[in-house]
């Protein structure tokens, strides 16, 4: 993830309405996805979503620049969602948008999103952490590893692991090749 | 497209973020702001009037006089230790002697 140029973000520091604004535009769509894909919930995810961004506001003076921006504001939203999973302790993953696609008339659509749902459902919190930072936003273990507070390697074998279980969970079942049939 | 290709292409695509959650946010911020500063500031009164009560308090122990059995105890204790009651004292074992 590209971060926003260093102007506008010592604006941001030093209290401009505009600058955090362009700031929020700017790191909102990754913070929504990778909360939503941990969370799972549409309404909980728009509440942390509002609460990464209170707490970035809050807490943009105390940025250092000891990390890039986007990697202070992804550890951001993973305290928050970690935080409000330990307070409600919600582990069941629901997709936020099984309503919409059972409406979809498009089978293949249907189906893509009804396996990402049952794969994801079975993987823990940190998992689908681990899994979107990665795979889908192209963090470096190293970024993760200051994010989460675990090292590059233990990192690198739990990715490795979850990929094979993942891999394994598609071979066991037929869910895989109903959705690609 | 193998079905785990299919499992991260899903998982990459997201629906859109909620529209008019910037304002949302913007209000939250404000609100807690106000609430930061109607803390402080109450924090502040309060400890400026707990001080000025202190202050008063403190004053009055400072200034006020002492009772009148308290001052008199005082005072003969004063003339035991200077010896200006001994006259008296002669005087009235003289009376005694007398007697």
């Amino acid at each position: 993830m590209e971060d926003l140029d260093s102007g506008t973000l010592k604006k941001a520091i030093k209290g401009d309405d505009k600058a955090f604004r362009a700031l929020y535009d700017h790191y909102a769509p990754f913070v929504w996805r990778l909360i939503l894909r941990m969370t799972g919930e549409q309404q909980l995810a728009t509440e942390l979503l509002q609460d990464t961004f209170i707490r970035v506001h809050g807490a943009l003076r105390k940025f250092k620049g000891d990390s890039s921006f986007s990697t202070w504001i992804y550890r951001i939203a993973h305290n928050s969602v970690l935080m409000s999973y330990r307070k409600n302790r919600k582990a069941k993953f629901h997709d936020p948008f099984e309503d919409q696609i059972t409406a979809c008339s498009h089978a293949d659509l249907y189906q893509n999103k009804q396996l990402a749902h049952i794969v994801l459902s079975d993987l823990t919190i940190e998992d689908r952490f681990l899994l979107v930072a990665r795979e889908i936003d192209g963090l470096s273990f190293d970024e993760i590893s200051q994010i989460c507070g675990i090292s590059a390697g233990t990192l690198r074998t739990r990715l490795h692991r979850l990929k094979e279980t993942i891999r394994n969970r598609f071979s066991e079942t037929s869910i895989g090749k109903e959705a690609v049939a | 497209m193998s079905s785990e290709d299919l499992f991260y292409k899903e998982l990459a695509s997201c629906p859109g973020l909620p529209q008019g959650q910037f304002d949302i946010i913007r209000k939250k911020i404000r609100r807690k702001t106000v609430i930061k500063r109607f803390s402080i500031s109450g924090t502040l009164t309060a400890v400026l009037i707990s001080a000025f009560l202190i202050t008063q308090s403190l004053w009055r122990v400072n200034t006020s006089s002492p009772q009148p059995e308290l001052v008199a105890e005082i005072q003969i204790i004063q003339e035991y230790l200077n010896g200006e009651d001994l006259e008296e004292q002669i005087q009235m074992y003289a009376f005694f002697d007398e007697q």
